[in-house]
């Protein structure tokens, strides 16, 4: 009796397990397809001095989502962008993404802004297998090895470096100044630049400051005794403005060359009183732009981008803070090409050069990602040089002027 | 006579910021972390007279100094007062020199702002070094402020209340000196002649929510080096500071800029612990 009891339940507790795995399969694909595709995102509105960054970048990631979602979302499924209120803080940034992934693991994560954000979380990001498009590059994210899910958006140091030397070429300068801060970016902006110029056979010196420093004389004062025919720097926020004071100050006359950073600052790009535009401080200086930075009426993708983005927010800066913009797109075309939501297949996708030629990016027009180096593999022409004008809507001679 | 004129200058600003220490701390024996974000909204409100509202320089001075002087009172009701203890006053002026740093952010964005001067927008040669008129300004302000301020505590009724008060609180409310009522003018004080400093500050170091951050602690280093309590103190250890950053930065390179100013510190402080100005007082235990 009891033997006959036990096949029953045995059999009974088979079916139910048969029956319920079928449905769990069935339904787990139904409910996905009418699921949205949920993006987590580092933001915030009180960050400091990347308040700005961080707020554009969410723009453009609000933008970004739009045209996706009116072009159908995710492969049919609707997008949906989960803000991670962490103000750029690592720690707030982890916390964030551990309280998210305890009630439901999102399909993709942007960082906009904060390398430090993006150092703190890529490993849990990897751990838990979640794509990662990340606009503040760090060297962890641009090794497949190390993160196969992570893709770093911006420029690597190296292109914008390499974009000076046809302008040295063209300019006939033999002896470059560079002037960098200490941030970990901008060591590493210094540090390359030097390496990069000497190899090419330009007589260098570099200085470096303190980003929290609020004079510049002293570091102004050692560049200008070695007498170099060009000051090529870098300085975000404030300190853009003690270094073009301090220039001022000494009365020395060199051309200055600001790079992306200089670019992206307002008080560079807009009319006294607000800022300096116009001002003997700016007289010298050319700046490093992307081409997206710079108003092109032909440039379709570019102007339909900025379009939604002012139609969600203000645009601070420049485009190059709008990243988070193309990596929804990124995103959404390597779905498309892998036909699933998996994110191996998503980020091999992402490999293809195909993919992202076709994805409808705006900063740049393609993101060459190979399976060797997830950082974008970016032609020397992506940045151009520029004079100091008014950055209205991202851009340069935008017609919002 | 450059790198001089720059460091006296920069020494000037981290001298106004110790000076604000010092005004609270001779009248309340506390420190008021909160002065170099007072500095910071002198500046931001120096802005909105000048480019906002387009109001004559004079007009514009008024109204930083009025406003910070309001909102030092509000720091004095809301984050002094109710304290009983000095220690905690420093954490709770410390959360209020925070709050007002987001507010700054809330109200005038993120991005430095360039607060004009009324002298000269061109840098002048003085005795062979090149400066800005505004950082003239800064140097002569931090003189004329001490000179001013000692003066006052020597030969003013009120001036002497407060130094008396300094000494031995209780001594003074029997001598019928009216403690708390000087306590809140000494932070009514701070809080108008932080309107002043950032009206000078402003063009040195731009309108920035961040600038009290980066005034606080090299204003207290300031105040350190010259002692606790010392107005000329203050004035010389901001001047020590300013020198001492800018000449490292420009001889031994800017890594050792910070590390020199906190040399200095220490070799102060281990010859006169007291700091260069400070007075040491006996006590009976």
């Amino acid at each position: 009796m009891k033997a006959r009891q036990a096949r029953w339940a045995a059999l009974l507790a088979a079916a139910t397990l048969v029956l319920s795995a079928c449905g769990t399969s069935d339904d787990a694909g139904a409910t996905e397809a009418n699921e949205p595709f949920v993006i987590m995102m580092s933001a915030g509105a009180d960050a400091g001095p990347v308040t700005d960054q961080l707020l554009t970048a969410l723009v453009s990631a609000k933008a970004g989502v739009a045209t996706v979602n009116a072009a159908g979302g995710v492969n049919g499924r609707q997008v949906q962008l989960l803000e991670s209120p962490d103000n750029a803080n690592p720690t707030k940034a982890l916390s964030a993404l551990r309280a998210q992934l305890a009630k439901k693991k999102p399909d993709a994560y942007i960082v906009g802004a904060g390398s430090n954000v993006s150092a703190a979380v890529a490993p849990i990001l990897n751990q838990n297998k979640i794509l990662f498009m990340n606009a503040a590059n760090i060297p962890a994210t641009a090794d497949p090895k190390q993160h196969p899910l992570a893709f770093n958006l911006a420029a690597s140091p190296q292109v914008v470096v390499d974009g000076y030397l046809p302008e040295f070429e063209a300019k006939g300068y033999k002896k470059i100044g560079i002037l960098h801060g200490n941030s970990a970016y901008a060591k590493t902006f210094g540090e390359l630049s030097e390496t990069t110029f000497k190899k090419a056979g330009y007589e260098v010196v570099a200085v470096e400051y303190d980003s929290a420093a609020l004079d510049m004389t002293a570091q102004i004062s050692t560049l200008r005794d070695a007498a170099p025919d060009v000051v090529v720097f870098n300085a975000y926020g404030a300190p853009a403005g003690y270094v073009l004071k301090g220039i001022t100050k000494l009365g020395w006359d060199v051309p200055l060359l600001g790079d992306t950073s200089v670019s992206s600052t307002p008080l560079i790009t807009q009319e006294p009183p607000v800022g300096l535009l116009g001002s003997p401080d700016l007289k010298n200086l050319t700046l490093e732009v992307t081409k997206s930075t710079v108003y092109d009426p032909a440039a379709e993708a570019t102007n339909k981008a900025v379009k939604a983005m002012t139609a969600i927010g203000k645009i601070n800066g420049s485009m190059n803070n709008c990243l988070s913009y193309d990596a929804i797109l990124l995103i959404a075309a390597a779905a498309k090409s892998a036909g699933s939501a998996d994110p191996a297949a998503m980020a091999k996708a992402l490999e293809d050069p195909k993919v992202t030629e076709g994805a409808g990016t705006a900063i740049y027009a393609t993101y060459p990602y190979s399976a060797d180096s997830h950082e974008p593999k970016l032609p020397v022409d992506t940045h151009s040089f520029a004079a100091p004008g008014p950055i209205v809507n991202g851009q340069l001679g935008s017609p919002g002027n | 006579m450059t790198l001089i004129y720059a460091g006296l200058s920069l020494g000037a600003v981290y001298a106004l910021v110790a000076i604000g220490y010092n005004i609270v701390f001779v009248a309340s024996r506390s420190f008021n972390f909160a002065q170099a974000q007072l500095m910071m909204i002198g500046a931001f409100v120096a802005y909105t007279g000048h480019v906002t509202l387009g109001l004559p320089a004079i007009v514009v001075v008024g109204l930083a100094m009025i406003v910070v002087m309001l909102v030092a009172a509000i720091l004095e009701r809301v984050a002094v007062r109710p304290v009983a203890d000095h220690q905690t006053q420093l954490i709770t002026t410390l959360g209020f020199g925070t709050v007002l740093t987001g507010l700054a952010q809330l109200i005038w964005g993120s991005q430095p702002l360039d607060v004009p001067f009324f002298g000269a927008k061109e840098a002048i040669t003085l005795f062979g070094g090149r400066l800005y008129s505004f950082e003239l300004g800064l140097i002569v302000l931090s003189v004329v402020l001490v000179a001013v301020i000692h003066f006052y505590n020597r030969r003013m009724m009120s001036g002497l209340a407060i130094v008396a008060m300094s000494q031995d609180d209780e001594a003074a409310v029997l001598r019928g000196i009216n403690v708390r009522k000087l306590a809140f003018a000494a932070f009514a004080i701070t809080g108008l002649l932080a309107g002043l400093m950032g009206f000078f500050i402003g063009p040195k170091t731009f309108a920035v929510a961040t600038l009290g951050s980066a005034l606080a602690l090299k204003g207290f280093v300031a105040l350190a080096i010259g002692g606790f309590g010392s107005f000329y103190g203050g004035l010389v250890g901001g001047f020590v500071v300013g020198l001492v950053e800018e000449h490292a930065a420009r001889y031994l390179g800017s890594e050792f800029s910070n590390l020199s100013v906190f040399l200095i510190l220490i070799l102060v402080l281990m010859l006169r612990p007291t700091g260069l100005f400070g007075q040491t007082q006996e006590r009976t235990v």
